[in-house]
C-alpha cells in the first residue's frame, strides 16, 4: 500500500517497471529523468553490469511537492531484467505500490515478455501479493519499430494481458507513451488510498 | 561457433563472406568500413556473429566491440552520465574490431549519429577497421545525418540475401549437427524448400522438429514436418510459411515517434494533484458526514474538527474509528447516568467524547450513590439492621440468623 504517514504529512508510492532484458526500462526511466525539472527529480541512482546491462536496479525518486497538505514522493524503479537476477527482482518488488511491465513489441522476443511476465507472477505470489490487487499496467514499447518485426497490440493483449489490465504502446526511447504509462499506473496507485483497510500505514 | 563458411554456400553471398573472412583474419587493406547490407532475416547479426567468433578464435584477447544503435546509445548516455563520456567514446576507438548492427536504427537517436561519425573517422585515421550492418541500401536510408551518410558510402559494400535453398538445406545440416539421424534427409529438404522469409525461421523450425521427433518415437514424415511448423505446399511445390511477416499496420495504429510539445511532466504533475486531492477530499468528506451526524446527536466534535483543519498527525480512519467507537460509549453512559442520577442530565462530560474517561468515573459515582448504605426488614415483630459491610444480622427476638433481602 502506499506509504501515507500523517506524522509527517507525506504520501509516498514505490512503482516498479519490470520486464525482461532490454525492453526499455530504463529508457523509460530515463527518458523521465530528462523531463523532470532539476528540483523535482534526485539523482537517478544506476547500477549497471560490464555490458551495461542494468545489474541492480534503477532509482529514481521524485519530489511532487505539498499536495493538499501532504508532501507526496514518487520512487521509481526498474529492476534487472537478465533472468539471472531473480533475487534482486524480488527484493526490489518488495512493498510495491504499482508495477508497470514494459514488453518488448519485437516478434522475436514473444517468448522473453512470456517468461518475465511470469516470473513477475511468481515473485508477487512469493511475496503473499494478489496480482489481481496490485496496481498493474501493461507497456508494449518498441512500437514505432517496423511493422514487420513488431507484434501489434491486440497480439500482445492476446499473450500477456488476460487481466484486462490497462495497456498502451509506447517508444520509450522518444518519449510516446512514457508519461502515459506512469500517470496510468500513479492514478491506479492512487485510487488505492481511498480503499486501503483503517491503520494500514506501511 | 558461428561459421563463416556458412555464408559462402550460396554464390551471391560469397563476396560478403570473403569480406568478413578478411576482417576477421585482419589480412588486407581495411574497407573503412564495410558495410553489409541485407533485408532482415538474411543473417547479418549472424555474420557479425561469426566474424567476432572467428577473430577471438585465432586472438583470444582481441578487443571486439558488437554492438546495435539501443547498446550503443545506451552505453554512451550512461557514461555521459556518470562524466565518462569521453572515456567511453575513447574505449570505441582503441577496440580492435568494432561491429555494428542494424545501423539503421540510428534513426532513432538523432544526438548520437555525431558520435557514431566521429567514430568512423577516429577508427579510419588510426587504421581499425569498422563492419556495419544494414537492412536497406544507402540510397534509400532516410533520417540519418549527412555526414554519416557520407562516411559510410565511403567504404565497401556487400549485399547479404537470403541464401537459397541447396544453401539453406547445407545451413540446415550444419545445424543439425551430428548425428545427423535426429531428422531424415527428405524431412530437412523440406524445411529448406518451405518459402520463410528469414534464416531464423528456418533454424526455428528446424529446432521445433528437433525437440518433436525427441519426444517422439515415430520418425517424422515430411509432409508431418511441414504441417508442424506451419508450412503448406503450394500448387507450384512451393511451400508457404505462416510465419511470414502481416503487412505493416496502418501509420495511425502506432505512437507517435514525437511527444507532444506540451509540459509532460507538468500535465503529469496536475494528474496527480487531482488524484490526491481527490482522495484526501474523500477523507474529508466522511470526517465532514461524521461531524453532523454526532453533532446532531448532541456531541461536541472537535476532535473531528481537528481533523478538518489538518491539526491531527493521525490516520483519519483510524480517528474516524476512535471517535465512533468514544461517542457510541458516551451516548450509552449519558442514558445510564440519567436513569441513575436525574441530576447529571445534562452534564457537559456526557456531550464531549474526549472527556470519556471524566464521564466513566461520573457514572460509576452514579451507581454507588443509587445503591443505598442501609436499610430495615422487619422480623419477629422488630427491626433488623443491615448496611453495606453486615450483611446479616440476628432477630433480636428469635435469635436466627438473617440474610440481607
Amino acid at each position: 500500500m502506499p506509504l501515507v504517514n500523517f506524522t509527517t504529512r507525506e504520501i509516498t508510492c514505490k512503482l516498479v517497471y519490470y520486464g525482461p532484458g532490454r525492453s526499455g526500462k530504463t529508457t523509460n526511466l530515463l527518458y523521465i529523468h530528462g523531463r523532470v525539472p532539476q528540483d523535482r527529480r534526485g539523482n537517478m541512482v544506476s547500477l549497471a553490469t560490464q555490458s551495461d546491462r542494468t545489474l541492480f536496479f534503477d532509482f529514481l525518486p521524485l519530489e511532487l511537492g505539498v499536495i493538499s497538505g501532504f508532501t507526496t514522493r514518487f520512487q521509481l524503479y526498474t529492476v534487472p531484467g537478465q533472468v539471472y537476477y531473480n533475487a534482486t527482482r524480488r527484493l526490489v518488488l518488495q512493498g510495491a505500490d504499482g508495477v508497470v511491465f514494459v514488453a518488448d513489441s519485437q516478434a522475436r522476443r514473444f517468448d522473453d515478455n512470456l517468461e518475465s511476465f511470469q516470473n513477475l507472477q511468481e515473485n508477487l505470489l512469493e511475496q503473499g501479493i494478489d496480482v489481481r490487487q496490485l496496481p498493474l499496467v501493461l507497456q508494449y514499447n518498441k512500437q514505432d519499430l517496423p511493422g514487420d518485426l513488431i507484434l501489434a497490440r491486440p497480439d500482445l493483449d492476446d499473450a500477456l494481458n488476460f487481466r484486462a489490465v490497462p495497456s498502451l504502446g509506447a517508444d520509450a526511447l522518444h518519449g510516446a507513451g512514457v508519461f502515459e504509462t506512469l500517470k496510468l499506473v500513479s492514478s491506479l496507485v492512487l485510487q488505492r488510498l481511498a480503499t486501503r483497510p483503517p491503520g494500514s500505514e506501511r | 561457433m558461428r561459421d563463416l563458411d556458412s555464408f559462402a554456400l550460396d554464390p551471391a553471398n560469397r563476396p560478403a563472406a570473403a569480406a568478413a573472412r578478411t576482417v576477421a583474419d585482419g589480412s588486407g587493406v581495411p574497407f573503412a568500413p564495410l558495410v553489409i547490407v541485407g533485408a532482415p532475416g538474411s543473417g547479418k547479426s549472424e555474420l557479425l556473429g561469426a566474424i567476432a567468433d572467428r577473430l577471438q578464435a585465432s586472438h583470444p584477447r582481441a578487443s571486439v566491440e558488437l554492438l546495435d544503435p539501443d547498446a550503443l546509445v545506451d552505453r554512451h548516455r550512461r557514461a555521459q552520465l556518470a562524466g565518462r563520456g569521453d572515456e567511453s567514446r575513447a574505449a570505441l576507438v582503441a577496440a580492435d574490431l568494432v561491429l555494428l548492427d542494424d545501423l539503421e536504427r540510428l534513426v532513432r537517436y538523432r544526438d548520437c549519429q555525431g558520435l557514431v561519425a566521429d567514430l568512423l573517422d577516429a577508427r579510419r585515421a588510426a587504421g581499425r577497421e569498422v563492419v556495419v550492418t544494414l537492412s536497406r541500401p544507402l540510397p534509400k536510408l532516410s533520417g540519418l545525418d549527412a555526414r554519416l551518410l557520407r562516411r559510410l558510402s565511403e567504404g565497401t559494400t556487400v549485399q547479404l540475401s537470403l541464401p537459397g535453398p541447396e544453401a539453406r538445406l547445407t545451413i540446415l545440416r550444419r545445424h543439425l549437427g551430428d548425428p545427423p539421424g535426429k531428422l531424415s534427409e527428405a524431412v530437412l529438404r523440406a524445411i529448406a524448400a518451405a518459402d520463410f522469409s528469414s534464416l531464423r525461421d528456418y533454424t526455428g523450425a528446424l529446432a521445433r522438429l528437433i525437440a518433436f521427433q525427441e519426444a517422439s518415437a515415430v520418425p517424422l514424415s515430411p509432409e508431418d514436418s511441414l504441417l508442424l511448423i506451419g508450412a503448406t505446399l503450394r500448387s507450384d511445390g512451393r511451400t508457404v510459411g505462416q510465419m511470414d511477416r502481416p503487412p505493416d499496420p496502418a501509420p495511425s495504429e502506432r505512437p507517435t515517434a514525437q511527444p507532444s510539445d506540451l509540459d509532460e511532466f507538468a500535465e503529469f504533475l496536475s494528474d496527480i494533484e487531482a488524484g490526491v486531492s481527490e482522495q484526501v477530499d474523500r477523507w474529508r468528506r466522511r470526517v465532514g458526514e461524521a461531524v453532523l451526524r454526532w453533532a446532531g446527536e448532541g456531541l461536541r466534535t472537535a476532535r473531528l474538527e481537528a481533523l478538518l483543519e489538518q491539526e491531527v498527525a493521525a490516520d483519519p480512519e483510524l480517528v474516524l474509528a476512535g471517535y465512533d467507537r468514544d461517542a457510541a460509549e458516551i451516548l450509552a453512559l449519558s442514558r445510564e447516568a440519567a436513569a441513575l442520577a436525574p441530576d447529571l442530565v445534562g452534564a457537559a462530560v456526557f456531550h464531549d467524547p474526549d472527556q470519556l474517561p471524566a464521564a466513566r468515573a461520573l457514572v460509576e459515582q452514579a451507581r454507588s450513590r443509587a445503591a443505598p448504605l442501609s436499610w430495615t426488614t422487619k422480623h419477629c415483630f422488630g427491626p433488623v439492621f443491615f448496611t453495606k459491610k453486615k450483611i446479616t444480622s440476628t432477630c433480636s427476638t428469635c435469635s436466627s440468623v438473617i440474610s440481607a433481602p
